[in-house]
């Protein structure tokens, strides 16, 4: 429906005097088309193809190229985002702060990329870190992390988690259903659960403390994926461990639900409803290897249960609104 | 004729969305916008995107299981085929109802549930239909016959997953009709491309009649597909790879293709000539469609006339990008041919701002192999979403 007819519309209906329907009338006329969020993307996916190509071009062309050369022009360019960044950075403040230049974010973006790429670099080269491999992916976790609060930019900040979780050895994917990393191994499991949950435990600390609370649900999200991934690994890895993390699983869950309903944020509903099903309906088959029709009626009961449950998530959420 | 939702409810959707934006910019007060929203109801129930996931995927888990459950029960009689098929056809059509009823009852708009029901039930009596016609018959004729039906379909209940449904069967007919042909290889790629393009044409065209409301976004998703099909059968690289897989030996190559020509010309102004109309007509989907297809076009030449190694394209294509994007920031922050860089309602930011949506995506798919990492790590993060603002 073009706004002309909905002004159309308005006007018939007697909601709007010729004053205001010319004034509206006038900014339709006028209306620029805004390009704001192609250009960013364009930006971002040049950014995306630039590092990837720059990274594979020193990865083929390692041994050709004059490593001090390359170190000192990545360095260079590396070291010029950043200065771009610091010098168009706003005001530090524990609330939403924005970059004085629109390609400020961008050049951090860049600058964390290339410095991925640096640092990877220098220990195929020079093995800077030695064998102690966990630094090479704790060290731009540590560094990402920090960045993205002194900057505010929830992409770094991001980039600073993945690098955290990859950091103890897990890559989680729960879109492909598979865990990267050694899920299987119990003190990797238990490191995971307990960063996931140091990590939450730093997020909501933040969030009271009103500082960047817009980061709240970005770590959430990723420490929340963590924690869920590892209890349904558990419970598919180690059968002698069943009962604790069926009762963790629920337990999260039950948080999760609750979390979502104080906050209205229905990703964690939906997070904690596929997590709690899939771990479930594991233990349910596990243990009671139902027949053909019996699984079908767990199929049937489940998913109307489940769709019943989630409808009403919403009608909580509407009555809360209103009060 | 009665349509499955409120007709006058989608079209009120429309007029409050509208005036919400107006309010946004500050030409409507609360009280007017009180005004507008009590002469112009909405009764469907309010939804949010995550729930409505979830409401799909467990309603598409019932209604499997009800399938299943159901047709075991029945399995004897299957050894008749002609009740397997009339099973299906019965099932889609409880299942139909079951929607119809849902929807007036719980007010369903788009909200998983009457989505998941709709598409069970249409596959299935489509499923169950064609397998009453006899089963040698060449693939496009199936597709026409199931066409229409899907068309009925999208006609009552204006459904997205319905309408893509519709495209690819469609697409799928023509494919294998046209290749029936003894020319049908050659004609292909020019069919595809001018039923592609008059589809686009009649969206463009009948995308914002009034009497059309109730299917808007239908014209508008067909837009998208339709351009993405035209780039695709216009480009070099698709029509010579798809020559390729149709011939019976398949040489160690793909061999050159007939009017090569002709289509490397077609690869570069195709996307051109959407530019162009783009441009002409501030269109969004001819504008982002035809830098995909300039990207098509180019990674299509790369692939047959490589210069230099994938690297080095992508680091010069990146930087490119990167300056280009860098030049039209800086340039459009005065407004320029009724063109602008300040953000506005229109634009997709809905799914860019969405923070949660975001991080998710992040969290499930990116990766970081620290193996990878002890050597290069350029680009294998799935990082993202920076400022929001101008």
């Amino acid at each position: 429906m073009s706004p002309k007819r909905v002004l159309q519309a308005l006007t018939d209906q007697h909601l709007l005097d010729s004053k205001q329907r010319a004034v509206i009338q006038s900014v339709e006329d006028n209306r620029l088309f805004s390009v704001h969020w192609e250009l960013r993307s364009l930006l971002y996916a040049g950014i995306l193809l630039f590092t990837t190509g720059t990274g594979l071009l020193i990865y083929k062309y390692i041994d050709q190229i004059g490593h001090d050369l390359l170190i000192l022009a990545l360095s260079v360019v590396c070291a010029a985002c950043f200065a771009f960044a610091i010098r168009f950075r706003g005001s530090f403040s524990t609330a939403r702060t924005h970059s004085r230049s629109p390609f400020g974010d961008y050049a951090l973006l860049l600058g964390c990329l290339l410095f991925l790429t640096l640092e990877g670099y220098l220990q195929y080269q020079y093995t800077v870190f030695g064998t102690r491999y966990g630094l090479v992916t704790f060290l731009p976790a540590i560094l990402f992390v920090s960045l993205a609060y002194f900057f505010d930019h929830r992409g770094v900040l991001a980039m600073g988690l993945t690098a955290l979780i990859s950091w103890i050895g897990v890559t989680v994917r729960p879109l492909e259903f598979y865990f990267r990393g050694n899920l299987k191994d119990m003190t990797v499991l238990l490191s995971a659960i307990a960063l996931s949950l140091v990590l939450m435990v730093v997020a909501i600390g933040l969030d009271r403390q009103r500082i960047k609370r817009h980061f709240t649900i970005t770590t959430l999200t990723f420490a929340g994926n963590l924690l869920l991934v590892a209890l349904v690994a558990g419970l598919f890895n180690f059968e002698n461990r069943h009962l604790v993390f069926s009762l963790a699983l629920a337990i999260t869950c039950v948080g999760f639900d609750w979390y979502a309903r104080k906050e209205h944020s229905f990703l964690f509903i939906l997070m904690s409803t596929f997590y709690g099903y899939i771990g479930v309906t594991y233990l349910v088959f596990h243990y009671l290897h139902l027949r053909e029709e019996a699984t079908y009626l767990y199929w049937i009961v489940t998913g109307i249960g489940i769709t019943v449950y989630l409808s009403n998530s919403r009608k909580i959420e509407l009555s809360k609104q209103k009060e | 004729m009665m349509k499955a939702y409120n007709e006058t409810w989608v079209r009120n959707r429309y007029i409050l969305d509208q005036a919400a934006r107006w309010q946004r910019q500050g030409l409507l007060d609360e009280a007017k916008m009180e005004l507008i929203r009590a002469k112009f109801p909405v009764g469907f129930r309010d939804s949010n995107g995550f729930i409505e996931i979830g409401l799909f995927v467990f309603s598409i888990v019932a209604i499997s299981g009800s399938y299943f459950l159901l047709a075991t029960f029945l399995s004897r009689l299957f050894d008749v085929d002609l009740f397997y098929h009339f099973f299906n056809i019965g099932f889609g059509a409880g299942i139909g109802l079951l929607g119809g009823y849902l929807i007036n009852i719980r007010r369903y708009y788009r909200s998983g549930v009457d989505n998941a029901l709709i598409i069970a039930a249409v596959a299935l009596v489509c499923a169950g239909f064609i397998g009453l016609f006899p089963n040698n018959l060449p693939l496009w004729q199936y597709c026409l016959m199931g066409l229409p039906l899907v068309l009925a379909a999208i006609w009552y209940y204006s459904d997205l997953l319905l309408t893509l449904a519709a495209f690819v069967t469609l697409a799928t007919a023509i494919f294998d009709g046209i290749l029936e042909l003894s020319f049908g290889k050659q004609l292909l790629p020019f069919v595809l491309m001018t039923v592609s393009a008059s589809l686009y044409v009649i969206a463009r065209l009948y995308e914002n009649r009034e009497e059309l409301l109730y299917w808007r976004d239908n014209f508008i998703l067909l837009e998208w597909l339709s351009i993405s099909l035209l780039l695709i059968s216009c480009n070099y690289f698709a029509v010579r790879e798809m020559n390729y897989w149709l011939l019976d030996k398949r040489p160690a190559e793909a061999p050159e293709i007939a009017w090569a020509g002709l289509f490397w010309f077609l690869t570069f102004s195709i996307p051109g000539v959407l530019f162009y109309l783009g441009l002409r007509q501030k269109e969004r989907p001819l504008l982002i469609m035809s830098a995909i297809g300039w990207g098509l076009a180019l990674a299509a030449w790369r692939y047959f006339h490589p210069l230099f190694s994938l690297e080095i394209y992508l680091a010069i294509n990146g930087l490119s990008m990167l300056i280009g994007a860098v030049f039209l920031i800086r340039y459009l922050h005065v407004p320029r041919s009724g063109f602008t860089d300040q953000p506005d309602d229109e634009s997709p930011k809905s799914f860019l701002l969405s923070t949660e949506l975001l991080s998710t995506v992040q969290a499930t798919s990116g990766h970081l192999d620290p193996k990878d990492d002890l050597r290069f790590g350029g680009g294998e993060f799935g990082g993202g979403g920076s400022g929001d603002r101008y």
